[in-house]
């Protein structure tokens, strides 16, 4: 549903008015120069746009919706400031049972970081969240409108020697032109920063446009839309 | 006044997230403008707008082409604007008046410029919000009196009042200062 530009009216009648009596701006002077001051474009950042179109290209990925594939996402290596949820570290959607998630202490292969108002604008992500829950401790909650806002979440794949890696997954078709990393030359490590749904992802990396390769740091699963293995990530909510 | 061609519209319409990103990155500088405007706050406005392109992303499927795209996108922006403007009387996130605003042009402005649309601010700040929007569609935005109606729910001879108050307040307001 969309706004219908119906709104309430909470100031005192109005008199009807016809054309004549209204103030020409160009003859006044103060108005003119109000006018002026206020038609005054602000700069915006091409970050701006991506971080715009992003949370579309995510609803569209989750919705299904025609197209979506069309957009790449920019090579960044830099975080979109999101204006997103509190962070959120495990989810509570049902899990698929070839989902076997026990994440080991201290395996992070990828992380989940919530990009909050106060975090600096183009700031570096550092992976610094292990994704760490039992399977027991998941359990399915009602969702708001508010669950379902995209959280910016980062995938990162350590591969010094290649000379491409892009993202593949549901959320954007399969399309290994749609996200791809950039690599780190001080690390050696690929990573981009793309917002996703609230839920389970299934996703791999594909090096060099021909070698699919799994997360392995993450948690492994067969995924009849992939076809073979495909590994797990967890957007979502406790 | 820029405008989206058809073409591109044509295609957002159908699902492209390239033609999308055209239109934003197009409309963008003019939806901060107005929402900065409106809300005062620059978080409140950025959220505002970056509400209203998600919502114009799902409705543009059922976008007409009668309508012009300007005025659509702005009925949904200033919508947002309302909304959240309601939402923060609620919080009492009150409007803050004395904002370090200004933030309407993020480039560095001479001491008087500042002072002067500091001035502007405080004027605008001071209308009723339905003067504020009614104003701004109009003579900053450029839409006309049929496009606002369709934005704010009311005729087009209440909407040349709410303009011309508005305008008298602005100039009664501002005057004064211009002389100073």
């Amino acid at each position: 549903m969309i706004d219908d530009g119906n709104t309430r009216d909470e100031f005192a009648p109005e008199d009807d008015m016809s054309t004549d009596e209204m103030p020409d701006v160009r003859e006044d002077e103060t108005l003119r120069d109000v006018v002026a001051a206020l038609g005054t474009l602000p700069a915006v950042s091409e970050a701006d746009v991506q971080r715009i179109v992003g949370l579309a290209a995510a609803e569209a990925a989750q919705s299904g919706r025609r197209g979506a594939h069309r957009w790449s996402a920019q090579p960044a290596g830099e975080v979109v400031p999101l204006r997103a949820p509190k962070p959120r570290w495990f989810t509570s959607i049902p899990l698929a049972a070839a989902a076997t998630l026990v994440f080991a202490a201290g395996i992070g292969g990828f992380v989940i970081r919530d990009l909050t108002d106060d975090a600096p604008a183009g700031a570096r992500v550092a992976p610094d969240v292990a994704v760490q829950a039992g399977p027991a401790e998941l359990t399915p909650v009602a969702a708001d409108a508010r669950d379902e806002a995209p959280i910016a979440t980062q995938f990162v794949l350590e591969a010094p020697e290649a000379a491409r890696v892009s993202l593949v997954g549901a959320f954007n078709g399969w399309d290994a032109g749609a996200t791809p990393l950039v690599r780190d030359p001080a690390t050696g490590l690929w990573s981009v920063t793309l917002p996703l749904a609230p839920g389970r992802h299934v996703y791999a990396f594909l090096v060099n446009d021909s070698v699919l390769t799994l997360d392995p740091r993450a948690p492994e699963t067969q995924d009849p839309e992939l076809g073979t293995s495909g590994s797990v990530i967890l957007v979502g909510t406790p | 006044m820029i405008s989206v061609d058809p073409a591109t519209l044509a295609q957002a319409k159908a699902g492209d997230l390239e033609a999308f990103a055209a239109i934003v990155r197009l409309y963008q500088p003019r939806c901060l403008r107005f929402a900065r405007s409106m809300l005062r706050n620059p978080q409140d406005a950025e959220e505002a707008v970056q509400d209203a392109w998600m919502r114009v992303y799902r409705a543009l499927p059922r976008y007409e082409d009668q309508e012009r795209f300007d005025s659509w996108l702005f009925r949904i922006l200033a919508n947002r604007c309302r909304t959240r403007s309601i939402r923060m009387v609620r919080d009492q996130r009150t409007m803050v008046h004395d904002h370090p605003a200004m933030d309407i042009a993020e480039t560095a402005h001479p001491a008087e410029q500042d002072a002067w649309r500091e001035e502007i601010r405080h004027a605008l700040d001071e209308l009723p919000e339905a003067q504020r929007e009614a104003f701004l569609l109009h003579h900053v935005e450029g839409l006309a009196y049929e496009e606002i109606a369709a934005v704010s729910g009311v005729g087009v001879s209440a909407l040349k009042m709410r303009v011309k108050r508005a305008c008298d307040h602005l100039r009664g307001r501002l005057q004064e200062v211009a002389r100073d």
